[in-house]
């Protein structure tokens, strides 16, 4: 296939892989929680 | 030292593909190169020009590489594909012209119009048919496509021209 002539060269890694099947066992992001418990701060003895 | 990538989302080109029937099912061929595209697996490129005894002085490299002409190629426009998609004439015989467009990633070379790649997967799939009886064997060979898990559709395209006109609609 006649494409021309070279530019430039570069890197890709896609975040999501652009093939199906490795799409869907990729990690779904994490739902955003409650925020975790602010526990008080333990007294010290003086 | 750990290099970032320069992108993370994959370069998306045109090409052209053969429909080849072999062993009972359908898969995707290239035009030029006697390689198969597996389905649900990426494609790695592997440069075939070591193999020719007159390259043999080129060091073994991965593709693509810009001393070489190696590498998954896709085109910027479909006019540019379409140029390289069996079934035209219309009444050519022999394997279905399948068009569409393909995600390319890894180690990238862009040219003027389009780009090599080391990596690639089909993104969106048009069989090519110009009507009457193929039309109902286009549609089986469409069917079988989709093990590629990727939208596949039919075209009636009797021209390289009507199937830019169509898919540019």
């Amino acid at each position: 296939m006649k494409i021309g002539t070279e530019k430039r060269r570069y890197t890709v890694e896609p975040v999501r892989s652009p093939v199906p099947r490795e799409r869907e066992a990729e990690p779904r992001p994490a739902a955003p929680s409650s925020p975790a418990p602010v526990r008080e701060p333990a007294k010290t003895h003086a | 030292v750990i290099r970032a990538p320069d992108y993370c989302e994959p370069v998306i080109g045109w090409r052209a593909w053969r429909a080849v029937e072999s062993g009972g099912e359908i898969y995707l061929a290239s035009v030029f190169h006697r390689v198969r595209w597996p389905f649900l697996d990426p494609l790695a490129g592997s440069c075939k020009a070591l193999r020719a005894p007159w390259r043999r002085r080129h060091e073994r490299h991965a593709p693509p590489s810009s001393d070489c002409l190696c590498g998954i190629y896709a085109a910027s426009t479909l006019d540019v594909a379409c140029a390289y998609a069996p079934g035209f004439p219309p009444c050519s015989p022999g394997p279905y012209g399948v068009v569409g467009t393909v995600a390319l990633w890894g180690d990238v070379i862009e040219h003027t119009e389009g780009w090599r790649g080391s990596f690639a997967y089909p993104a969106r799939l048009y069989v090519l048919f110009t009507g009457g009886r193929r039309a109902e064997h286009a549609s089986r060979v469409a069917a079988s496509l989709e093990r590629y898990d990727v939208p596949v559709d039919t075209l009636q395209a009797g021209s390289r021209c009507d199937a830019v006109e169509a898919l540019a609609a």
